[in-house]
Formats: C-alpha cells, structure tokens, sequence
C-alpha cells in the first residue's frame, strides 16, 4: 500500500472512475446508459480540474460535457427514436 | 438500502469538501499543498510595462487590467483564436439547422405538474447565473463559452417545461448582431492603433467591474452569441418525432 496524501487517493480514485467509466460507455449495449455514463464521466473530469485550480477549465467541462452535451444525445436519442417516452396518462403499459 | 448509500455518499462527499475549505491556508485547501508555487506566482504577478512591478488589486495602468489571468489571455492576447471559435461554434449551429431545422410542426407530450411548476424557477437561476459568468468573465473564472451554455441549459429545461416557447427569429436576430458587433469591435482597434482586436478600451483599476477594457464588452457579446446559438440548436432540437 503507498503512501498517499487525502488528496492523492482523491486523485486515484477519480482517474480510476474516469478510466472506468470511460471503457464503460464503449462497452455497454445500451445507448441511454452509454449516455448517462458519459455525463458522469464528463463530470469526473470537471473535478478532476477544479482539484487542480483550472477553474475555468472545471466550469467549461461541468457546463458542457456534463450538462448540454448530455442533454444534446438525451434528444437525439429521442429523435431518432430510441427512447419511448410516455405521458403520464399512458401508464406504464408495455413494460 | 440505497438511500442510505446515497444518504453516505453525500455525507462524504460534504465532509470532503468542508474539511477542505476549513484546512489551514484557506482558499487553496482544494489543491496540493505541496506542490511550491511560488515560481509561478511570481510569473503571473509580474508586471509586464517597464518598472518590473507586480500587479496588485487596485493597482491601475497595466497593460491588460483583467483579474482573470485565463480571460486576459483568451479574449485580448489571443483574440483572433477566439473570433475563430464563436466561427466554428457559429458554423455547427448551421450545419445542425440544415440537417434539423424542418419548418414542420411537431407535437410534444403536455409536461406534467411538478415539472412544469419547477422548471421555471430553476430556468430563471440559471439565466441569471449564466449572464453573472460572462459579465464578471475578466474578475471570476468563466467568460461567455461557459455562461452562454448554461444560459442555452435555461432555454432547454423552459423548453421541456412547455411554459415559454423563445422565438426563433429573434434568436437568430440576437445572435448575427452580437457576431457582428464583435467583428466591429476587433474593427475599432484596427482603426485606433492599426491592430485588429487590439484594446482600444483604457484598463481601469485592477479588479473593479469596468476594469480590462474591452474584455467586458468583448464577454458580453461572446455570451448572448453563445447563449442564442445553443438555445437555437437545442430549438432545433426540440421537436418530437412522431
């Protein structure tokens, strides 16, 4: 076992989620769940920045890799017809 | 079982994040300690006119006058690369317009209740938080990339709402204007001092909200064209296929 500092198993344990997550999102069969893995990947990196006091950086990557971006693949997904949305009324028939 | 994973989780995670901030040298307790900065402290500090000064809050008559180190760069040392960003930026909402933007209405499934009571609210913060990043972009970390995405985040959630419906004339209308004024103000240094996005502006006192020049101005421009070009492509978007 090394040695670490709080923050250097912070950082371990970040980069290890990135990797992770990163293999995740190639290798899972489902496009919503490759979508979802993605944000939280997106996610880990904004830290992964602010940890290291690019803040800009952090902001840019939060906002658009984990907030519009996944929101971006969320409707083309549905637009393209992969994502059976039901109203409320529908109930949750055919699951 | 699992809200009390995730009850532990935001727990630690809080923890994290309060032992951090309270730590001894308050402000830098989220980055290695001991890693020296000094050197480049020194380099950031250092003033770049003829006296070998170092830049300090308050002080006026620098070169750039921006707070943010990151903003002096992006927007007056290397303005032309980011005129070429809003360029590549501009030229992706096109080609998602051409392949999207069909004139054929769609119907949308009616939001339900607590999504459309909620959404307005967070909506209204997040424009408002958005328009703060990139009109402070010279004080505090952002600048009109990061702001107009979330003002474009805004526009997406008020648009899965169902409550407010932008237009998309005048969003287009928004969006040439401030790309145009933009290429004006890169004119206006051309004009002054026979250097295209030069600073024409004069630089204030360090820190203050009129302070770095044209980067406000240059910020504020970039921001609205950022925001209506992103709400444009998620207005795109933003039609159910049958």
């Amino acid at each position: 076992m090394p040695h670490l500092t709080l923050m250097q198993w912070v950082y371990v344990f970040l980069a290890a989620a990135l990797v992770l997550g990163s293999v995740a999102v190639v290798v899972v069969e489902d496009l919503l769940s490759a979508v979802i893995v993605e944000g939280v990947v997106s996610l880990h990196a904004a830290l992964i920045f602010l940890f290291m006091s690019s803040a800009d950086v952090a902001m840019t990557q939060a906002v658009v890799g984990a907030g519009l971006s996944t929101a971006v693949f969320l409707w083309i997904l549905s637009r393209a017809g992969y994502l059976k949305w039901r109203s409320p009324e529908q109930g949750k028939e055919g699951e | 079982m699992r809200q009390t994973a995730a009850l532990l989780a935001v727990l630690g995670i809080g923890w994290f994040f309060y032992a951090n901030a309270m730590a001894p040298g308050a402000g830098r307790g989220l980055t290695d300690r001991r890693v020296p900065s000094k050197v480049s402290m020194a380099y950031l500090s250092k003033s770049v006119s003829q006296d070998n000064d170092t830049v300090k809050p308050g002080g006026r008559g620098y070169e750039d006058g921006s707070a943010n180190i990151v903003t002096a760069v992006v927007v007056n040392y290397r303005g032309f690369d980011t005129l070429g960003e809003v360029t590549v930026l501009f030229t992706a909402a096109l080609a998602i317009a051409l392949l999207l933007g069909d004139r054929r209405r769609f119907t949308r499934a009616k939001s339900g209740t607590i999504l459309g009571a909620a959404i307005p609210l967070v909506a209204f913060f997040l424009i408002i938080t958005g328009s703060y990043i990139f009109i402070h972009g010279h004080l505090t970390p952002g600048g009109g990339f990061p702001g107009g995405a979330m003002i474009a985040a805004g526009t997406a959630l008020a648009l899965l709402s169902s409550t407010w419906k932008p237009s998309h004339t005048w969003v287009k209308v928004l969006e040439g204007t401030a790309g145009m004024l933009y290429v004006l103000v890169g004119f206006w240094g051309l004009v002054k001092y026979g250097s295209f996005l030069k600073n024409p502006l004069a630089t204030g006192s360090l820190g203050d909200l009129l302070s770095g020049g044209f980067i406000l101005l240059i910020y504020i421009l970039v921001g609205i064209k950022v925001g209506s070009e992103l709400s444009g492509i998620v207005m795109n978007l933003d039609k159910e296929a049958e």
